[in-house]
């Protein structure tokens, strides 16, 4: 038995971590992506909007072939013939789109094993810590589902579409960028706007703004340029609060805040208090500055409500990971793919050939190990 | 003290010049109305339109080939800058990034390398110091604190995430944990083996056991105690998180400072906001592909190492007879309008088309790949990918020209002859227009259907048969060349604005 010895695999593993706006992309046992990448899909350079919603199964085969096709042989410049691969999918994301990915990647490309490792869980990876209430905001939807000693409680996952997207809405209806572009598409152009400039404003101040007042100190305006002829003024308030719109409740209630606090009071009694004290941001919109401040002040602010006062928790606590949240589910499926265990989960080009099935859950039972 | 580069001063371009994309997107723009138009299309053999420079063609299973239904593989790994050519594994080990050419973190231009002289001791010869400067955006290694570096090929420091060692950390926790597991399960299973021991010699590396005793190293412990996994100190939760600086909301912001996310996104381990901190990034490797048919496993593409020319180049631009619309007259609803196509034979020898009428119904019968006679698919079958059914939709019908026409070879010296006669003896005169050389203009009638609308594309089709003569040099069967009669489905997307 060599355990001393460095276990290497012998075939180059990929992670990929497919999101709605933006892939991460790199090898197994790396430190971080080789790349960022704009999920991008188009047949004939028409774009397909939404990838994960996309019915067409011929359209949106062709349209992966050719993602998969730019990633390996422009970012990862090794060609997917007898290549492992794990992908690291959100375990919401539709059932048609991970077999026609697998399809893809099993019959056109004939990668050697393929790996679906759900992203809460592989996030906890990078923490050293098993039991968590991972809140996963993205681009198109937040989704919550706790892990407990490993295993994702799907009976307790929420998911809202209160992420980057709306975010971007609000800049679009707010700014008027309509005015001052010409031929860069408007989504650029709100996206840079949303990162450069806008943050998550405290409560109270937030509070206040919604009712129209004013407050001080007043967030400075940031002059906006495009192309260099025509500019725009983003107005302060407009750069603190269009964040807010993720804390606002619906008619339902159901904000980020209460997400979480729905979660923890539909949760057993004893995982309560340890879920609360090990929360986990992930995806790219936690990023913004002061997205976890403003989040931690409005949990405790909503606590104090009658409907969560008898939860009895008094305190959150967040995790601080050791990189850069968008890319801590793709690090999660790294160090994944750097241990024995991918060879016992992962399925391979012959079991799919013979099966011609993906199977819900990585299983040992459905296939044979590899080697 | 610095001796030259005061010219440049400290002028920065405003953030819209750097934004390459925009360059790019005129460019795009402009050669999108010119390269892109997609009037005469074929269909691929798995049911793609593409055009004819984008197809290839296999000539062992005599058929069209695109992008989408040959393998690619990976020939050669090189620099896009400085046309380094990087061996496989060497590729690997930089990480696809090339060792000498680095990039602009601002514009993703590539950066040059400037000297100037500094003298540290006035007795000593002055030093000469190099640092690194984008000449399209000015942006220089002064602005992260890159460190000048006294040699020009310059060991340009490379920046990590701070974490890293937390992370190597996880890793060999989580690899140790996952070959305990395995330890153990092993352990478990050898109870059944009775008394044999010899398939321990192996399973428990005795053999490497016996060779570390010689060589007087600690042995390993046999039943997993002495093997323990590193411990790793699991991430605390904390209660203080990262609040909004008071200056947040009175600082003014200058756009031309926070990186956009293009920028960020460069370094995925790094992702500095502020633009002053964005190191220079190492160029990104290219690679060449080969490219194979994946019915035949025959190269249809293979480039030649260090060089821009290939060793195997069967592009079908170089088989199949182009062609070109050169008249057409307005197209009307009903009833029946003049085209003429010019059609180029490329090949070395003289070939024959014929047309054939475009059957809607049959479009998605897949024909088996065809083979040349005494020739064996070397190929073991496996799954291919699905052809792609093929939707199209014709606004119109057209008339092809009956019979089979003869179409010259290319002949390159052909071009500067004016005495060039071909013999258009055996032409009907009623569908050759003209024929000159390599080329013959062709009459066509298109008539569209009764319910087309104006200012909309008549979409007709047809299938064109083409000789194509093999001049392969058959290693299994050595006979003479044989020609082959190969279909094309060609459409057509004539324009009609008025």
């Amino acid at each position: 038995m060599k355990i001393d010895s460095d276990f290497l695999p012998e075939k180059q593993c990929v992670v990929i971590d497919i999101g709605t706006k933006y892939t991460k992309f790199g090898f197994a046992t790396e430190h971080s992506p080789r790349c960022i990448i704009r999920t991008f899909c188009e047949i004939d350079g028409i774009p397909i909007p939404d990838i994960y919603k996309y019915n067409n199964v011929q359209k949106l085969t062709l349209a992966l072939s050719n993602f998969m096709h730019l990633l390996f042989y422009k970012h990862a410049l090794v060609a997917p013939k007898d290549k492992k691969v794990i992908i690291v999918e959100s375990l919401l994301s539709p059932t048609k789109f991970k077999e026609i990915l697998a399809k893809v990647l099993f019959i056109t490309y004939e990668i050697a094993s393929l790996c679906f490792v759900p992203s809460h869980c592989a996030s906890l990876f990078t923490l050293g810590i098993s039991t968590a209430l991972v809140l996963d905001v993205g681009y198109k939807e937040a989704v919550l589902i706790p892990v407990c000693e490993g295993v994702p409680v799907l009976r307790l996952w929420q998911a809202m579409p209160l992420a980057g997207e709306i975010v971007e809405e609000q800049i679009k209806t707010r700014v008027d960028i309509g005015q001052l572009t010409l031929n860069q598409s408007v989504d650029v152009i709100a996206e840079d706007i949303k990162a450069r400039t806008c943050f998550v404003t405290l409560r109270k101040r937030a509070k206040i703004l919604a009712t129209g007042q004013s407050i001080e100190p007043k967030t400075t305006n940031v002059e906006y340029h495009i192309d260099g002829e025509r500019s725009v003024s983003i107005l302060g308030d407009v750069r603190e609060t269009v964040y807010d719109v993720l804390f606002e409740e619906n008619i339902d209630e159901m904000s980020l805040t209460t997400m979480i606090l729905e979660t923890l009071n539909n949760s057993n009694v004893d995982i309560r208090l340890k879920l609360a004290e090990n929360i986990v941001l992930i995806g790219g919109t936690v990023m913004a500055k002061g997205f976890m401040a403003r989040l931690k002040e409005e949990l405790l602010e909503k606590l104090k409500s009658s409907k969560y006062s008898k939860l009895k928790i008094t305190k959150f606590k967040f995790h601080v990971s050791p990189v850069y949240e968008n890319y801590i589910s793709w690090l999660g499926g790294s160090i994944f793919g750097s241990t024995n265990n991918l060879n016992i989960l992962s399925q391979t080009r012959e079991n799919y050939i013979n099966e011609n099935y993906v199977p819900d859950w990585p299983t040992t039972f459905t296939r044979k190990k590899i080697e | 003290m610095i001796m030259c580069d005061e010219y440049f001063g400290n002028f920065k371009f405003p953030q819209f010049i750097l934004n390459k994309k925009i360059i790019r997107n005129i460019g795009a723009a402009k050669m999108a109305s010119y390269m892109v138009q997609k009037t005469v299309t074929s269909i691929c053999t798995c049911g793609l339109q593409k055009r004819l420079p984008d197809l290839f063609f296999c000539r062992h299973c005599l058929t069209l080939r695109c992008d989408f239904c040959v393998s690619h593989e990976i020939d050669t790994t090189f620099c896009p800058h400085c046309f380094e050519n990087l061996s496989s594994t060497e590729a690997k080990h930089k990480k696809n990034r090339c060792g000498s050419c680095l990039e602009c973190p601002r514009c993703f231009n590539t950066l040059s390398t400037r000297s100037y002289s500094r003298i540290l001791e006035p007795k000593k010869l002055p030093q000469k110091m190099f640092y690194l400067l984008c000449l399209f955006c000015n942006w220089r290694s002064h602005e992260p604190n890159v460190p000048d570096q006294p040699t020009s090929s310059g060991n340009w420091p490379i920046y990590k995430n701070p974490n890293d060692g937390r992370i190597s950390d996880l890793i060999n926790y989580y690899k140790s944990l996952s070959l305990k597991e395995v330890f153990d399960k092993q352990k478990r299973s050898t109870k059944n083996y009775g008394r044999n021991y010899m398939h321990f010699l192996e399973k428990f590396g005795l053999n490497a056991m016996m060779a570390r005793k010689r060589a007087g190293l600690p042995n390993f412990s046999m039943d997993g105690t002495g093997y323990c996994t590193p411990q790793i100190t699991p991430s605390e939760a904390t209660e203080d998180v990262p609040e909004l600086s008071e200056d947040t909301f009175e600082q003014l912001v200058d756009l031309k400072q926070i990186s956009t996310l293009e920028q960020r996104f460069a370094t995925p381990e790094i992702q500095n906001e502020n633009i002053d901190d964005l190191f220079p990034i190492r160029k990104h490797l290219r690679v060449k592909h080969s490219l194979r048919c994946r019915v035949c496993e025959h190269n249809v593409v293979k480039p030649e190492y260090n060089a821009v020319k290939f060793k195997i180049k069967h592009l079908a631009y170089y088989h199949v007879p182009e062609i070109k619309i050169i008249k057409c007259e307005p197209l009307q609803a009903g009833r029946s309008s003049s085209l003429i196509l010019k059609l180029c034979n490329p090949a070395q020898t003289s070939t024959i088309v014929c047309f054939e009428k475009m059957d809607l119904e049959a479009i998605n019968i897949v024909r088996e790949p065809r083979r040349l006679e005494g020739e064996d698919l070397v190929a073991t079958p496996k799954q291919l990918p699905e052809p792609i059914p093929i939707t199209l939709e014709l606004q119109g019908d057209i008339i092809i020209p009956e019979g089979e026409i003869k179409i010259a070879a290319r002949d390159d010296t052909a071009e500067y002859d004016d005495t060039n006669e071909v013999n258009t003896d055996n032409d009907d005169p009623k569908y050759v227009y003209w024929r000159k050389g390599n080329k013959v203009a062709l009459k066509f009638e298109v008539k569209p259907y009764d319910n087309f609308e104006i200012n909309e594309n008549v979409r007709v089709g047809f299938i064109m048969n083409f000789m194509y003569l093999d001049t392969m040099s058959h290693v299994i069967n050595q006979k003479q060349p044989q020609s082959v009669s190969v279909p094309i489905k060609i459409v057509l997307d004539l324009p009609n604005h008025n």
